[in-house]
């Protein structure tokens, strides 16, 4: 199963927070699933869109992506090495392969620390990235590469706009030349003219340098231009997946179905074309997920199955048992790389 | 590299940007408008003057007492005696002059030493929360419950015999340290909360993500969005010593004779207050207030220039 360009693997990865309540003896009194058993790979010079609502543990994955969080379940596999649980000199050398893009520029840049100190801290972190001396000329090219003028080094954050921020931020994340980035959200603090920037910087980055990126995101038009794949996120787990046309052209999940059709069209007389259909009600809490699939309380596919009147949910409209009742497996549809965990899956794409 | 308008887009941009204006250059320029603070700042200034170069003020040892020429009144600029002398025959003027620097001596150490107790114990209390934290926060609230007065009357009274030498740092070491052992807390509280809230920041997680260790986290990037808040409160804090300082010489327990501090004078003032020498009481209780007040006045402006929340 591990090809050879694969360079990132996850398997049933799984995050738990556990809710305690009491003051001296605490008492366990649920977990929050952020992160609830979600498989993804990742190609060599691919990109990999990851979309979903917020509070879909596209972030909380990152963050175990990058081992500021532990896992509670599953394996993280670089290079097809399990990375899951590896000792300090290993997560070490794990930080110069992945690296990470903030969300927002204006909290991820230390205020007190100019550029050429937020950018040239990875060479004091890893010394042995670039000679002592060398280490001014190592942050001027970075910020060049970038597309921000070297001579800047010794400004500011609060100098720059947003997205020259975010440019900073790449380059920090830059310097010690990962093999893999994650982008947690990278445009979607930006001004829409700045958003396209940064995206043509991360293509341009991505042709040069043969980089790797994980892009989380809830733009689904940014994703659709920069992925190769996508990966769509409900309530902690992978709904749907595979290249990015068969995902947007030919959704297979009632979820991602639901998402596509929320996508503006930017021609007055389509407007009317596609049938847009409205998710009532919020995402359930992650404190207490529904059984089954977890998307069964909204699901707009389900109260259509005929002779589904085995079971109830909350707003009184029937759905079948299998939903209330049993976990759908990512299952492979006319594509072998195209996956979607419904029941129904056919019926979506009839519909 | 790119596409030569985007980086010309980009060079605009930050080259009309305004100057660097950092947060202190930004509260000092609102301060310096502001006629109260350049008052207390004068008055401050002067105190701190006198206790670094006695000399300049008094030519008197204000421990060369002649009994004879107990309790002459105030002469003012004609004689020997500016203003007067006490009840033992010692120059007031020499005196007042001498006691300003255990007092202002006294003050720093206290708050030198109890924000550097505090901002070390805040940010490893906040930063590795769990039961570092516990022990922390549980021991700052022990200390916090020990009414001041009750504690520095009961030690200090059980070491009153313990004989430190008779040198400027012996005659403050006592109340130095009691006062410096209730001091510690407030700094710890403020520290861990300003560590809780910068810990979480984006740019903290970007370090960790690096591979930044703990202690560079915490120097380089938590620490100094954190002692803000603290720096604000350290005129305040000086102020509140040096009364504390009077309270204690005042009620005999604190700086020794024959060191002298405005404590001691007052203690000594009030008893002649009905007696008709009343000058006795006024002149150092005037320079308590007068330091006090100046010490306040600068602490409460600073806190407010910097606090972000007010602009």
């Amino acid at each position: 199963m591990p090809e050879a360009d694969v360079v990132l693997e996850v398997r049933d990865l799984a995050k738990h927070y556990p809710v305690r309540r009491g003051v001296v003896l605490k008492r366990q009194i649920g977990e929050v699933k952020a992160v609830d058993g979600v498989s993804l790979t990742l190609r060599k010079g691919r990109t990999l869109g990851l979309v979903g609502e917020s509070g879909s543990g596209k972030s909380t994955l990152a963050k175990v992506l990058v081992g500021v969080e532990k896992p509670t379940r599953g394996q993280i596999l670089v290079d097809g090495r399990d990375v899951t649980d590896v000792g300090r000199a290993e997560r070490r050398a794990l930080r110069r392969t992945i690296q990470m893009v903030f969300q927002d520029p204006y909290t991820s840049l230390n205020p007190r620390m100019s550029i050429g100190e937020i950018v040239g801290e990875a060479f004091a972190i890893h010394p042995d990235m670039a000679p002592a001396g060398d280490r001014g000329k190592a942050v001027r090219e970075l910020l060049d590469r970038v597309g921000l003028n070297p001579d800047h080094v010794h400004r500011y954050p609060h100098q720059f706009s947003g997205g020259q921020r975010q440019r900073i931020g790449i380059a920090r994340a830059l310097a010690v030349r990962p093999r893999i980035l994650l982008c947690d959200e990278p445009v979607s603090a930006l001004d829409v003219s700045i958003q396209g920037q940064v995206i043509n910087l991360l293509e341009e980055l991505q042709d040069d340098l043969g980089l790797s990126y994980l892009f989380i995101a809830h733009d689904l038009s940014v994703v659709r231009h920069i992925a190769d794949e996508v990966a769509v996120m409900y309530l902690g787990r992978v709904v749907e997946s595979g290249t990015d046309d068969e995902v947007y052209e030919r959704p297979h999940h009632p979820y991602t179905r639901a998402l596509m059709s929320a996508v503006p069209v930017p021609d007055p007389t389509r407007r009317d074309d596609g049938l847009e259909i409205m998710l009532e009600g919020d995402v359930p809490s992650p404190l207490d997920p529904p059984t089954g699939c977890h998307f069964h309380t909204r699901c707009w596919l389900a109260p259509l199955i005929e002779g589904s009147v085995d079971a109830e949910r909350p707003d009184g409209r029937p759905v079948p048992a299998v939903c209330r009742n049993d976990r759908p497996k990512l299952a492979p549809q006319e594509s072998p790389d195209h996956h979607a965990a419904c029941h129904f899956a056919a019926d979506v794409a009839r519909r | 590299m790119s596409d030569p308008s985007v980086s010309a887009l980009i060079a605009e941009e930050t080259d009309t940007g305004l100057p660097p204006r950092s947060l202190w250059a930004e509260a000092f320029r609102s301060l310096r408008r502001r006629p109260d603070v350049i008052l207390a700042t004068v008055v401050a200034a002067f105190f701190l003057l006198v206790a670094l170069f006695p000399f300049l003020f008094t030519r008197k040892d204000p421990q060369r007492c002649d009994i004879a020429d107990a309790r002459i009144p105030p002469q003012w600029f004609g004689g020997a005696h500016p203003f007067g002398t006490n009840a033992y025959g010692c120059d007031v003027l020499a005196q007042l002059v001498h006691a300003t620097r255990p007092s202002l001596l006294l003050a720093v150490i206290v708050v030198s030493v109890s924000v550097l107790i505090g901002v070390t114990l805040g940010t490893v209390s906040g930063y590795y929360l769990g039961w570092v934290d516990a022990v922390i926060s549980r021991v700052v609230e022990v200390f916090l419950v020990i009414p001041l007065l009750l504690a520095a009357i009961l030690l200090l009274s059980l070491f009153r015999n313990v004989d430190l030498g008779s040198s400027q740092l012996a005659t403050i070491a006592q109340p130095a340290i009691v006062l410096t052992m209730f001091a510690w807390m407030g700094y710890t509280r403020y520290v861990r909360a300003s560590v809780l809230e910068a810990k979480n920041l984006d740019y903290v997680t970007a370090a960790r993500v690096l591979g930044a260790s703990d202690l560079r986290i915490m120097v380089r990037h938590v620490l100094p969005n954190a002692i803000g808040t603290v720096t604000a409160l350290i005129p305040t804090a000086i102020a509140a010593v040096i009364s504390y300082e009077a309270v204690l010489a005042f009620l005999g327990i604190g700086v020794r004779p024959p060191a002298v501090s405005w404590g001691i004078m007052i203690e000594e003032g009030a008893q002649w207050f009905t007696g008709g020498s009343r000058y006795l009481l006024y002149f150092p209780l005037g320079c308590l207030m007068a330091t006090v007040l100046s010490f306040v006045v600068i602490g409460d402006n600073l806190r407010d220039a910097l606090d972000p929340k007010l602009k």
